[in-house]
């Protein structure tokens, strides 16, 4: 069978060689033209410094939202990876709710914006971009799960991201939490009901931050280079190929080889 | 089937069948006596020591440890990438030293507590190993010695505590002692109150060992013992001999080496392949982190590999620790491809949910399969010198990095396949060439080189082809413009990358600021202007690098056959390899010389390939304006003994010599002679250094 398999693609060689080397131009042209959108993570605050520990911020209902205030590098932000505790429950059913909202963009430096925040930040006239919500007993207690937000990248700019929890029913009467730290993340300050909440920390105040990752994107183009290599690969291969016509040619010479 | 055929086989099946009871039988053998003499007579119950149990006197002091060279210049290249990554990120660099460090003339130390431990015991007793359990929150290690007849020898016996393991064994070797001295180093202050010794000589039957005599005796018999009808088969069909030599000798490595990562780079090949064992979502265990960062536990005798694999199941286990996530492409990008075989075992040991030791040698043996497939393709297709291509693939540094977790293998495997079909072209001068051996040439030189992309200059080789291979001339002339673009693009991906994925996205299309994060100094635009504006310097340094090399290698005693930083062979086996090989070209048997042309052209092609691999280090591995080229290892030229040793072929001017020619009808009378030749020295020159460095090293 494989032998016969092998005649026949000998026998089309003419045919199945050209077509390739078309195919894998058709792939190059196609390839630059359709990018493939790949997510990149950028791990924001992972590490506790010299007598930091990490640990667990509550959530303890609805009314009681964590949020996160920050501005993305120019491009859209297309998700976020935030630690989860389950406190050794399931949680099954038990959903994360989270919004994002655009801050208003008035020239000042995000500094200025995070100072103006101190005194305490409403979501009330904020614009919401988004509101999704994740299933907690699809991770694992203690993982980092990525939370996505949309696809046309409308969280852009400078957000306030609010996280908050629905037990839909769930009766193990465990709260789920979000690990925290006390490292300082530039440009980025987190909030418990609206309010930075300060702890103290080697005999100095310290703000609570929320472990996290950022996830953004870009294109890639991963059949690109194979398509144009082998775009030449085929059509080498194909300049070996004894043509029908060439073989007439040939069998047409009486003297021919 | 015939009576007689049935009988022949019966009886062939019962003598294979003796033979390996007997092989079992002698390795199990071989094992109780080389290793387990002293606990056949000797054995007893293990003594522990605690503080409790009044047999040992304990003291602390302070004290200063030298750092490595190695630990000294791995602060130092740490210390220059957050330099760079301040100069990236704009802000100002300060240097800092940990506080646990003291400069003291030019070498840096560690500040340590020293406990010295003496052990009294009330009666001699043979020791083997020598166990110390003690919690530690960061490395420690400690230093042995035994009293002989009354006199204590020198702290001889070193072994390091890892603090994930909170213990370390250190192998005694069996000596008879009444008294054993520990100096115990640690950078804490050590909970003595947790401090156990345990003393023991246990009679322990070890796999790994049992299976190393196996594959010796096994080696013995094919090429001794086999008969004449395995010797036939062995000259018709040496591509299965290499396939069960390359796939015993890289399973022992497999086996023997376990977790401990002594190959080339290895744990960021185990990056590469871990993740692409995924799909979009990466999710990484604990252990498979430590892997790729390198962190795993080492070992060095077999009861410290039950402490390493026992630590790495708990650590890969996601009720213990849950799992990272990370993203990806769905479509991994073309250099990352050549991690398939390894992504596979990973994948495999998943969904088997076997262990985690388990899962990275399914890893390794996804690398060796495919490996042998290929170059098994490559013996098969050579006219005539399919033993000269088993040779190469089973050089020590071939069969090691294919149990290995690196894509060299892929490389080696493709480039020797690929040349393979070139040079069975070049040695057919008027026979046309066929679509079906060309595409899996081409193809096979572009595999190879996805991630060493400067090996394309040996496909370059088909463009010297003459007219007489192709149906007409312009098809010949579309068939070299196409190879010759082939090269260009693939060299042209050097310096102008298609986008990479990832967080490091940014910094590494930044041709200013990359260079090889490894090694301090680099810069590759920066050394790319040094060379342009010093051209005359840099071939200067260049030719006295390469040629210093090849000197070395064959001259000054450096050792060329190893296993990466497991160790090397001694310098006599260069030369017992270069004779071989050159034995293995001069009388295979290939009734066509390649010609003076291709012959030269050969010589200039690995010159230019050995150029280019010099330069490449040069700019991504070296200083910018250094004198030296850092980082060539001589196992790149692997790929290059094909070209040079095909120049001997059908050279027949050697059996002038006296008795050459007696000994050309001699290797072609005798059944198998000539391949058992290659085979058995190439043979005992791996199990050589496997028992040398895997088997004595980490496995006794």
């Amino acid at each position: 069978m494989l032998d016969n398999l092998k005649k026949m693609i000998y026998k089309y060689a003419y045919l199945i060689l050209p077509i390739c080397t078309l195919l894998c131009l058709a792939g190059f042209i196609g390839s630059y033209l359709f990018p493939n959108e790949v997510l990149d993570t950028y791990e924001v605050n992972m590490k506790e410094e010299e007598g930091d520990e990490e640990f667990v911020w509550p959530l303890t209902g609805a009314e009681d939202e964590i949020g996160y205030v920050m501005e993305t590098d120019g491009r859209a932000l297309k998700g976020f990876q935030i630690g989860i505790s389950k406190n050794g429950a399931a949680l099954t059913g038990t959903e994360l709710i989270y919004r994002v909202y655009g801050l208003p963009d008035e020239g000042e430096s995000m500094e200025a914006v995070i100072e103006k925040l101190n005194a305490g930040i409403e979501t009330d006239g904020l614009e919401m971009l988004l509101e999704k919500s994740y299933d907690l007993g699809t991770c694992l207690d203690g993982q980092y799960p990525y939370l996505p937000f949309d696809e046309e990248g409308v969280c852009k700019g400078r957000l306030y991201i609010t996280f908050t929890y629905q037990n839909n029913g769930n009766d193990e009467g465990v709260l789920p939490g979000i690990y925290a730290n006390h490292h300082k993340v530039e440009r980025a300050a987190s909030y418990r009901e609206g309010e930075i909440v300060t702890e103290m920390m080697g005999g100095e105040e310290a703000p609570v931050m929320i472990k996290h990752y950022y996830i953004y994107s870009h294109d890639t183009y991963p059949l690109l280079y194979d398509c144009r290599v082998l775009t030449f690969v085929f059509l080498a291969a194909s300049m070996t190929v004894c043509y029908p016509k060439m073989k007439k040619k040939k069998e047409g010479m009486p003297d021919a080889a | 089937m015939q009576p007689e055929k049935k009988n022949d086989l019966i009886k062939a099946s019962v003598q294979y069948a003796a033979v390996f009871l007997i092989i079992m039988l002698l390795s199990v053998a071989g094992e109780i006596l080389v290793f387990n003499t002293t606990a056949l007579f000797h054995s007893y119950e293990p003594v522990e020591c605690t503080l409790e149990t009044n047999r040992m006197s304990v003291e602390t002091v302070d004290s200063l440890a030298q750092l490595s060279g190695e630990e000294q210049k791995a602060i130092l290249v740490e210390q220059e990438n957050k330099r760079l990554l301040a100069e990236y990120n704009g802000v100002e660099y300060v240097e800092e030293l940990d506080e646990s460090l003291v400069e003291q003339d030019g070498s840096l130390y560690r500040k340590v507590k020293e406990t010295k431990i003496q052990i009294e015991l009330d009666d001699s007793y043979y020791i083997n190993k020598l166990k110390v359990e003690i919690p530690l929150e960061k490395n420690g290690g400690f230093s042995a010695g035994v009293y002989e007849q009354g006199q204590l020898s020198p702290l001889d016996y070193y072994c390091s505590i890892n603090p994930k393991l909170d213990a370390g064994v250190v192998n005694i070797g069996g000596k008879k002692t009444n008294g054993v001295v520990i100096s115990l180093l640690t950078e804490e202050e050590p909970d003595l109150s947790a401090l156990k010794i345990t003393i023991s000589n246990d009679f322990a039957l070890n796999g790994v060992r049992i299976s190393f005599f196996a594959v010796c005796f096994l080696t013995i018999y094919m090429i001794f013992a086999g008969g004449k009808s395995l010797w036939g088969l062995m000259k018709k069909r040496p591509e299965w001999f290499f396939a069960v030599f390359a796939l015993l000798f890289g399973g022992l490595l497999i086996e023997g080496i376990g977790t401990n990562q002594v190959s080339y780079d290895e744990y960021s090949h185990a990056k590469s392949a871990y993740k692409l064992s995924f799909g979009s979502t990466i999710e990484t265990t604990e252990a498979a982190m430590q892997m790729v960062g390198n962190t795993l536990p080492y070992f060095n005798n077999p009861e410290e590999r039950a402490l390493v694999e026992s630590y790495e199941d708990r650590m890969n286990d996601p009720d213990v620790i849950p799992p990272d996530i990370g993203h990806q492409s769905r479509f991994p990008r073309a250099e990352t491809r050549v991690y398939y075989p390894m992504a596979a075992g990973f994948y495999l040991g998943r969904v088997l949910h076997t262990g985690f030791a388990d899962m990275v040698a399914l890893a390794k043996l996804g690398n060796l399969l495919c490996y042998i497939f290929i170059v098994f393709w490559a013996i098969k297709k050579a006219r005539g010198y399919g033993m000269v291509v088993a040779g190469i693939g089973l050089l020590p540094n071939s069969i090691f990095i294919a149990s290995a977790l690196s894509y060299d293998a892929l490389v080696t495997s493709c480039l020797l396949l690929g040349y393979v079909l070139l040079l069975n072209e070049i040695l057919t001068p008027d026979e046309k060439m066929k679509p079906g051996n060309v595409l899996l040439m081409l193809l096979s030189f572009v595999i190879g080189c996805l991630s060493k992309p400067v090996y394309i200059i040996m496909a370059l080789m088909a463009l010297f082809l003459p007219r007489s291979k192709f149906h007409n001339r312009l098809m010949g002339v579309v068939f070299k413009v196409s190879v010759t673009v082939v090269a260009g693009l693939m060299l042209y991906n050097i310096f102008f990358p298609t986008p990479v994925a990832g967080g490091d996205y940014q910094l590494v299309s930044n041709l200013a600021f990359s260079g090889d994060r490894r090694s301090v100094g680099t810069s590759t635009m920066g050394q790319i202007s040094y060379i342009l504006e010093n051209p005359l310097t840099y071939t200067g340094v260049l030719l006295s690098e390469m040629f210093g090399m090849l000197f070395g290698y064959i001259l000054k005693g450096v050792p060329y056959v190893g296993y990466a930083y497991l160790g090397t062979a001694p310098f006599a086996v260069n030369w017992i390899l270069i004779i071989l090989g050159v034995f293995a070209a001069l009388y295979a048997p290939v009734r066509k010389k390649i010609g003076g042309i291709f012959e030269g052209l050969s010589h200039l092609m690995n010159f230019g390939v050995a150029a280019i691999v010099f330069t490449s280090m040069y700019i991504s591995f070296t200083a910018v304006g250094n004198d030296r080229i850092l980082g060539v290892q001589g196992r790149y030229f692997i790929p290059l003994f094909l070209p040079f040793l095909s120049c001997l072929f059908g050279k027949k001017g050697i059996d002038r010599l006296k008795g050459a020619g007696i000994f050309r009808e001699k290797l072609q009378q005798t059944p198998g002679l000539y391949e058992r030749i290659i085979f058995g020295v190439i043979g005992a020159v791996n199990l050589f250094m496997t028992w040398k460095l895997v088997i004595l090293g980490v496995n006794v």
